[in-house]
């Protein structure tokens, strides 16, 4: 007998499993379930187990975050500057000029999160600032979006970035209109080139995204996660994940999303040749089974797909739309090769056009093909009314994101391109959910800087910012039962993911990956969910976080 | 878009499985006054045993398109000698009115066709006139029956021209002309001996007429027949019993968006296998002015719209010839891509 075989009993389990919702008693034995009921029943199915009293507290499966970037996050908590998407711009670079006097010089600075309200202030001027500020050292500092950086001159410098280079396709080199020369702000696939000047820096160590990913694992742990899709899984990410799991430190289910067309934020990953690897990192744990595409940008950059114009401005006119990367037969094509290798694909569309784009090569590909994988769009909050029961109709995903997406500096951001009638009409969850759409909760974590499942789950129900720092609620109508929202963050996840066979319910025969938590959330007012408190995370049935008993 | 005569000069492509008697074809067809102005561009050294001015030897030399797959490639090579050729005409130091390219026998002739189609460096200058394949009527069933390479050459002809017919029994080369017709039955099919054709048989047999900017009407098998014959070749070994023809006529005309778009997705996601698609459209926009249809694989050319029909029948009628696509397959998207509500083809 080891320390995964016992009963727990005294429960109050709810096991998103249909068939057997409720139930009092579990069977763990070597990591997996092997009943589930009343505590008699369980103790005949499963006899001479050590049992464990719960003392009534609510059970439920280990939560599943269908977005998220841990490895990135890992080293953004380890070894970057951090600080609140709401500093002014003087204030930003105070915390750059705390960062540099503990680095060595010529070391990079990392970080973020400067709010997107500050772009229009990166002129050539600021970059200057940031020189200083940093003492020649080259720094990288991302915004609330994660889609743009602002970068000073020793970081151009190591970049490969002049006067001369010019703008990659998708991207945009800021340049100061009078001199030409790079501001040091970088929107989209511009970012790429400085983020591979940093990647050489953090590929000279190895142990570094190693630990990083640990970090972060162990902090999502500590959440209730015991499942989540890597949604932009590099070569870097694949030899973390892979080290994780050779050294038995990864404890949870991870599906990775590799790039299939040329992403944003990875540039030069995708291709035959990291196709080619997955079955070489392919582990017990690790699934690279989702493709990842960017089929637009983000709205504070304009450069989301919007089937109506953004608000006017100087440099784009009355009526900007932006643009998809991908035409609907490209995309289709792309998504027939994927099904074709087993991939399902992550469709990044932040606008209302990238959605409709999606859907409609989706629908081409179901044409020609038939019914295939179940694909997801990631972030789906603008969705035009006519879009939302083609989730349903087409087996589509809905990726939603709720930290970024409810009241939040990101939506006050939104608010500055975007109309505010129609920032008030996004993200149609109750919609989406009345239509049968398959729906599920990521955090997009490092992009918001607390991966808090239970943030996005209040978030789901009240559609209140659940910290009070942005009051009002956004489009109410549109809250989410809890059970629902519940679901969103466990059996649907696990499904779309296709770890339904492991995870994501209690039942017999899955792994025992459960939560214990401090309060039972059907009993508790819908605006304290977020400060639910997990007492215990098991995977395969070991205690990774807090304790049984 | 353009409507006025086109003055591009015209290419033929000659092909045919190895041992097939192209070559001699090709030396036959260069001893006629008619054929005086041709430049002859072909793969092999020595081939050619006529001491004729123009010929240019090439290497075989592939170039992936910018968008394409695998399939998808031009032949940089041909680009090359087709710029060469054109420049030296510019200057005075020689003159021809027509090419022929002869490739080798194991070539995939879509390369060669994409690149007199889509090359932005060869359009200006030149156009694909037609297809010719020889096919050899003693070894030419088992050669298709063998090689992939053979039934594409089949596929995309325009004339199909069947040698050593004097050397074979009279009963096999009526299976094999049943056989082609099946393949491609908008091909002419012709026999040849001692490479003995005459050359209005292979050239200008392209269905466009250069000189009037019109379509030559070109007529639809019987789909009855065609769809008959395949019912005999199930046999998943044998490449010829992957490829075969469908016809399509529509007497309703067609949105115009709504008909590119599904061409787009076809090319998008059975590029592979198309191996030509060839009709005249009546579109809703311009019923009186036919769109022409001309594609290989994931490559169309630019959509061209004609001054006038060829004929009185002025319906829309589409061929594909396919490789492993069902018809149900191109109506079921036709129907729901261009024309969810109305009528299905007849």
């Amino acid at each position: 007998m080891t320390h995964t075989d016992y009963l727990l009993r005294n429960a109050q389990i709810h096991t998103m499993d249909a068939a057997r919702p409720r139930a009092e008693a579990m069977a763990v034995r070597g990591g997996r379930i092997v009943a589930v009921g009343s505590e008699a029943e369980v103790a005949a199915a499963a006899p001479g187990l050590p049992k464990i009293d719960a003392h009534g507290r609510m059970v439920m499966p280990g939560l599943i975050d269908v977005h998220n970037h841990f490895v990135w996050a890992g080293r953004a908590e380890l070894y970057e500057v951090t600080f609140p998407p709401i500093l002014t711009l003087a204030q930003v670079l105070d915390a750059v000029r705390a960062a540099a006097a503990k680095k060595a010089p010529g070391e990079w600075i990392v970080g973020g999160i400067f709010g997107s309200g500050l772009l229009n202030e990166l002129t050539h001027e600021a970059c200057r600032a940031l020189d200083d500020a940093a003492g020649g050292r080259p720094v990288m500092l991302r915004d609330d979006s994660h889609h743009n950086r602002w970068v000073n001159r020793a970081a151009l410098a190591l970049a490969g970035i002049d006067a001369q280079t010019p703008d990659p396709l998708n991207g945009e080199i800021v340049r100061d209109p009078a001199t030409g020369e790079a501001t040091g702000l970088l929107k989209e696939a511009a970012s790429a080139l400085v983020e591979a000047a940093v990647g050489r820096a953090l590929a000279a160590d190895p142990t570094l995204d190693v630990e990083a990913a640990a970090h972060a694992v162990r902090r999502l742990n500590a959440y209730g996660i015991t499942g989540l899709q890597e949604a932009l899984t590099t070569r870097a990410v694949l030899k973390a994940v892979q080290s994780l799991e050779e050294q038995g430190r990864l404890s949870a289910w991870v599906v990775g999303s590799l790039p299939v067309t040329e992403a944003p934020l990875a540039p030069g990953e995708a291709g035959e040749e990291l196709l080619a690897m997955r079955d070489h990192f392919r582990s017990r744990h690790f699934r690279p089974d989702a493709g990842k595409i960017f089929l637009d940008g983000v709205p504070t950059s304009r450069t989301a797909a919007m089937l109506e114009p953004y608000l006017a401005d100087a440099v784009h006119g009355c009526c900007f739309r932006g643009g998809v990367t991908l035409s609907v037969p490209q995309l289709a094509r792309v998504l027939a090769d994927c099904e074709q290798r087993g991939l399902a694909v992550k469709i990044h569309c932040a606008g209302d056009a990238a959605v409709r784009t999606a859907l409609d090569a989706v629908d081409v590909l179901r044409s020609f093909n038939g019914p295939g994988l179940m694909h997801q769009i990631a972030h789906a909050s603008f969705v035009d009314p006519a879009e939302v029961p083609r989730f349903a109709e087409l087996n589509v995903l809905a990726d939603l994101s709720p930290i970024i997406w409810f009241p939040c500096v990101i939506v006050e951001a939104i608010k500055s391109t975007v109309p505010a009638e129609r920032v008030a009409r996004f993200w149609p969850n109750r919609d989406l959910l009345e239509a049968g759409a398959l729906i599920a909760g990521g955090s997009d974590w490092p992009v918001v800087p607390d991966p808090d499942p239970w943030l996005g789950l209040q978030g789901l129900v009240t559609r209140r910012d659940p910290t009070g720092r942005f009051p009002g609620a956004l489009w109410p109508e549109q809250a989410l039962p809890l059970a629902a929202a519940l679901a969103a963050y466990t059996i649907n996840p696990a499904r779309a993911l296709r770890i339904d066979d492991e995870t994501g319910s209690l039942e017999a025969g899955k792994s025992a990956d459960f939560v214990v938590l401090d309060r039972h959330l059907f009993e508790v007012p819908a605006d304290t969910l977020a400060q639910t408190k997990v007492l215990a995370t098991c995977f395969e049935g070991r205690v990774v976080h807090g304790a049984l008993e | 878009m353009s409507a006025s005569p086109d003055v591009r000069t015209p290419v033929t492509l000659l092909t045919g499985f190895l041992g097939s008697g192209k070559t001699t074809v090709l030396n036959q067809l260069l001893r006629r006054p008619e054929l005086a102005d041709t430049a002859v561009i072909i793969n092999e050294f020595g081939a050619v045993g006529i001491d004729h001015l123009l010929v240019d030897h090439v290497a075989e030399n592939m170039r992936l398109l910018a968008s394409g797959c695998l399939c998808c490639t031009v032949r940089g090579d041909l680009v090359e000698t087709l710029g060469t050729l054109a420049a030296r005409r510019a200057r005075g130091e020689i003159g021809f009115a027509r090419v022929i390219v002869e490739t080798t026998g194991l070539a995939d002739p879509a390369p060669v066709l994409h690149t007199l189609m889509a090359d932005p460096a060869v359009a200006p200058q030149f156009r694909l006139d037609g297809v010719v394949t020889t096919v050899d009527a003693v070894n030419g069933a088992g050669t298709l029956q063998r090689h992939a390479e053979a039934v594409k050459q089949v596929g995309v002809a325009d004339a199909l021209l069947l040698t050593k017919t004097d050397l074979a029994d009279g009963a096999d080369v009526d299976a094999l002309a049943a056989q082609l017709a099946r393949l491609n039955p908008g091909a002419q099919v012709r026999c040849v001996v001692d490479g003995a054709v005459e050359p209005e048989h292979v050239l200008g047999i392209g269905w466009i007429d250069p000189a009037v900017g019109a379509a030559r009407e070109f007529a639809l098998a019987d789909e009855r027949v065609s769809d008959h014959a395949h019912h005999h070749h199930h046999d998943s070994d044998r490449h010829d019993a992957h490829v075969r023809a469908h016809h399509f006529a529509f007497a309703a005309p067609l949105p115009e968006a709504a008909f590119t778009h599904w061409l787009e997705l076809m090319a998008a996601m059975r590029g592979e296998r198309l191996l030509r698609v060839k009709g005249l459209v009546q579109l809703a926009e311009r019923p009186d002015e036919p769109l022409v249809v001309h594609g290989v694989q994931h490559v169309f050319h630019p959509p061209q719209r004609l001054p006038a029909w060829p004929s009185a029948d002025h319906r829309t009628r589409l061929v594909f010839i396919v490789r492993d696509i069902e018809r149900d397959e191109i109506v079921g998207t036709f129907r729901k891509f261009v024309q969810p509500s109305e009528e299905s083809p007849a």
